[in-house]
């Protein structure tokens, strides 16, 4: 075997060293050398969207994203959007809706959610839809996972209607 | 009556592990020393297979183990090969399978096997294979008239000709419907390994039913039950397509041949083809009803494509072809028939789809010719309390009218208005279907454990697909008086667990549910039991709920359940309920109806489902939003079996569309406005009046949305998928007629 360079990745805050070839697939750096397996593998052809990951915040299918290509830049897993043993608000709001029934969809479909809403904290139905759209889910046919993080925004917009007392 | 824990909606117990990914799936899962399996396929759809060399790849670095269909003498119940032997009936079967270091090098040696093939003619249509002369697929056929029939059934009820003569109006015609994916997320995965020191065997696997995975292995493997421990995984959904074993044996042969663990995740090409994907079919149908639209008689030929092996449900497509319509003559043939297409399996519902697809259309068109609205023609038809209903059986309650006109109320179809969309290319219409299932308790059991600080812990072997475990926990504190909170439920594994029939039918909730409860009550007797002598009182004189222990009569201070189970577990050494149960009586016999309105593209031909009204008779909803979650899940399965979801098969017999790119599920742009409507009667004899929910959703929608079409645009597409491009030609056959 070849002996591979030593690439550096960024992930949920942290440094990793990985003797891995820069044509790796980022999904396999994650879960096989770095261990995080919440990232899920559903098709491996980038149509299904479980492999989510955000990359300096944009979600990519991380089964058609090279590890040489994630170098130098700041990946995001469903590890790294809460603090240890935690939930991130999003996630919380996937549970109390029953936005998730079998779960290997989800955290591909959270990532894809909280990257729309870091861009665009007060999206319309349809950004909502769109920014979905690359995530399948066969059990819940997305109403509930809509609900969850429409409520979710709702909640959380930076301006809210509550008058604030000074 | 009031309960504190049943009909609440509580979150899934296990969603904070789904929502951060904690939750390992097979895929996940890493044992020590492990090797990587592959498999290799057949590129052919029908072919003798002449020679197989595995020399080449035996020395290849990395490589464990190879085996090939010689190493299976022995197939599944339904006669499936493990992997293919003498010859290969359907493009992707398994030929031959090898372990190695790594998924790169068993990828490598997999492709080294040199196969090679005879062809022999392919038969890639239901309608071709059981014409006289049709190349046989097996030697065998069920029917002589025929060839490659895998079976037959007949549903006769009634005098079929004397029913025509006394019908003012019959009507025939014939539906199609195609090959579809279960369309789970999770491909299918299985580990094995083997303990050197006894010869055991465990494996972990993506499964829907572990103790029939362990009866099916040991027949497969020639081996006891005792040698055999399956540990059932989380299931990244199922929906039927993990019911028969998969890759189980193989990697099991693999690991016993190499003494190593074996791991075997299969890629989705693959999963589209070589997992038991659910069969297409050809139904005939001719019904007679009376002006006034009473249904007096209907026949059928009805062709399920079993593709390579015996997987199609026939009979169930038979039995529930009727609906939920009351019948007086029925003359229904089904037949099984084998075709080189991929082994079909069970889907969500089996047959059910398939079927009122056909009927429930076929419904529409009469009430059209005879002037009648939809809604009436099925409201005058419900099947009532005793009406005979799936072959034998008699219709326990009087709710299928009700549930009807529960979706129809909840849509507002009496206020409706269809047509053409101003301004615009678009029409919309409204489409009404029912439809029915039975959900048989089978094999159920559950073991509930007090411990002794009033904390309960039940067990299962029931696999937790859809949030069962959550609704046993639901049922478990309901019975004792305590919060969901002090509840643990454990799916345990064929060693740990009491045995179950396993996650299909909408069986679990019914019917293991009612063992939880059972085993709940069961242990509150254990508990008076110990406790007669502190209270004073008998032990039916005990009553046990609300967080304590009280005499009826007499008294005596009250104990908390935390007392009194630790007085129980110190006098007796453990509490613990059991409950087992092979049946229920009456079975479940859900209705489902569905409204649709659509908007249809003329010019382009595409359908939006902009809403679905679904009404459901769930008997009594233990967790509201799970059912809900069921019930919408399904619904939106049926919205990709009706408009976009099909399987498209070269003139070679291969699957041409095996990406997700290409087999159309629905998106989050796709889902249309979901409206549930509960109907709950709480008669039923499941746990507090339930009945099975995770399954009627799906069987009305793809008629509901045809309905709607014609509704719509005047055309009555009777093939499945509706895709724009169906649309189109039937509109244009319809302006040039």
């Amino acid at each position: 075997m070849p002996a591979h360079p030593m690439l550096e990745f960024q992930v949920n805050g942290r440094t990793y060293e990985v003797a891995v070839s820069p044509a790796s697939r980022l999904l396999d750096v994650i879960r096989n050398h770095i261990g995080l397996t919440g990232t899920k593998e559903g098709c491996s052809t980038g149509q299904c969207g479980a492999c989510t990951v955000l990359l300096d915040g944009r979600p990519v299918s991380s089964c058609m994203t090279f590890a040489g290509d994630a170098v130098g830049h700041e990946v995001t897993t469903i590890e790294g959007i809460a603090p240890p043993g935690g939930l991130h608000p999003l996630q919380q709001s996937f549970i109390d809706y029953g936005a998730v029934q079998c779960g290997f969809c989800t955290p591909g479909m959270i990532l894809s959610a909280k990257a729309l809403l870091d861009r665009n904290p007060d999206p319309t139905d349809d950004d909502i839809r769109r920014a979905l759209a690359g995530n399948l889910c066969r059990c819940t046919g997305y109403r509930k996972i809509f609900e969850a993080i429409s409520t979710y925004a709702r909640a959380s917009r930076p301006r809210s209607k509550k008058v604030k007392t000074r | 009556m009031t309960f504190t824990a049943v009909g609440k909606r509580v979150p899934r117990l296990d969603a904070p592990d789904r929502v951060t990914g904690r939750t390992q799936f097979g895929a996940d899962i890493k044992l020590p020393n492990m090797v990587y399996g592959a498999v290799v396929r057949s590129p052919h759809a029908h072919a003798r297979i002449v020679r197989i060399r595995t020399d080449k790849a035996e020395k290849m670095p990395g490589v464990v183990a190879v085996i090939t269909g010689k190493d299976f003498p022995r197939a599944d119940g339904e006669g499936v090969p493990m992997l293919a032997r003498e010859k290969v009936r359907y493009c992707g079967e398994g030929v031959a399978a090898v372990a190695a270091e790594s998924i790169r090098a068993a990828r490598a040696a997999a492709e080294a096997i040199e196969v090679e093939y005879k062809l022999l003619p392919v038969v890639a249509h239901v309608r071709d294979a059981t014409k006289q002369g049709a190349a046989r697929i097996h030697a065998e056929s069920e029917d002589e008239s025929m060839p490659n029939i895998a079976g037959a059934a007949t549903i006769k009820r009634g005098d079929i000709a004397a029913g025509f003569a006394a019908s003012d109006c019959v009507l025939e015609a014939t539906f199609e419907t195609q090959w579809v994916h279960q369309g789970f997320m999770e491909p299918h995965v299985s580990l094995a390994s083997i303990d050197p020191g006894n010869g055991r065997i465990t494996i972990w696997t993506s499964t829907q039913a572990q103790f029939n995975q362990r009866s099916d292995l040991a027949n497969i493997l020639a081996l006891p039950m005792s040698r055999l421990r399956i540990i059932g995984l989380p299931v990244g959904g199922a929906f039927g397509g993990k019911n028969s074993v998969c890759v189980e044996p193989i990697v099991a042969e693999l690991a016993c041949r190499c003494g190593r663990p074996v791991k075997l995740v299969v890629n989705r090409k693959d999963d589209f083809t070589a997992t038991r994907p659910c069969g297409a079919a050809v139904m005939e149908l001719k019904a007679g009803l009376q002006r006034d639209g009473t249904l007096i008689a209907l026949q059928a030929r009805l062709l399920f494509d079993s593709g390579a092996y015996r997987g199609a449900q026939h009979g169930n497509g038979a039995s529930l072809l009727q609906g939920p319509y009351r019948w007086p003559h029925l003359d229904i043939t089904s037949y099984a028939v084998f075709t080189n297409k991929p082994s079909a399996g069970a889907r969500r519902a089996l047959t059910a789809p398939h079927a009122h697809f056909a009927s429930e259309s076929m419904l529409d068109m009469m009430a059209a010719k005879l002037g009648i609205d939809p809604l009436e023609i099925r409201l005058k038809n419900a099947l009532r309390a005793g009406d005979p209903v799936m072959g034998g059986m008699k219709m326990p309650f009087t709710v299928a009218a009700k549930v009807i006109g529960a979706a129809a109320d909840r849509a507002g179809w009496s206020a409706r208005s269809s047509g053409p969309v101003k301004g615009t290319a678009k029409s919309r219409g409204w489409g009404i279907a029912a439809g029915h299932w039975g959900t048989w308790a089978g094999g159920s059991s559950a073991t509930v454990n007090v411990n002794e600080d009033g904390t309960v812990s039940v067990l299962t072997g029931a696999i937790n697909l859809t949030g069962t475990d959550t609704s046993f926990a639901q049922i478990a504190a309901e019975v004792f008086g305590i919060p969901v909170s002090h509840v643990t439920v454990y799916q345990g594994d064929t060693d740990t667990a009491p045995r179950n029939d396993g996650s299909w039918d909408s069986r679990v909730l019914f019917g293991t549910g009612e063992a939880v409860r059972r085993a709940c009550e069961d242990a509150k007797r254990q508990l008076a039991e110990c406790l007669t002598e502190e209270l004073g009182a008998a032990p039916e004189q005990i009553e046990i709920g609300g967080g304590f222990a009280r005499a009826t009569k007499g008294g005596a201070k009250p104990l908390t359940l935390a007392e009194a189970a630790s007085r129980a577990v110190e006098y007796r050494g453990a509490i613990v309920g059991r409950a087992a149960l092979s049946d229920l009586d009456p079975p479940a016999i859900p209705v489902a109806a569905q409204v649709a309105e659509v908007e249809v593209d003329r010019e382009t031909g595409q359908v939006r489902v902009l809403r679905l009204v679904c009404a459901q008779d769930v008997g009594f909803a233990i967790n509201p939003m799970s059912v809900e979650g069921q019930i919408e899940g399904s619904a939106s399965q049926g919205v990709g079996y009706a408009l976009s979801e099909e399987y498209i098969f070269g003139p070679d017999g291969c699957l041409l569309n095996d990406t997700f790119r290409d087999f159309r599920m629905p998106t989050a742009r796709d889902h249309p406005e979901f409206d549930v409507v509960l109907i709950e009667e709480r008669k039923d004899s499941g746990p507090f009046g339930a009945k099975g929910v995770g399954e009627p959703g799906l069987v009305p929608t793809a008629a509901a949305i045809a309905n709607a079409i014609y509704d719509a645009v005047g055309v009555r597409v009777r093939q499945l998928p509706m895709t724009p491009e169906r649309i189109v030609r039937a509109l244009g056959h319809r302006s040039k007629g």
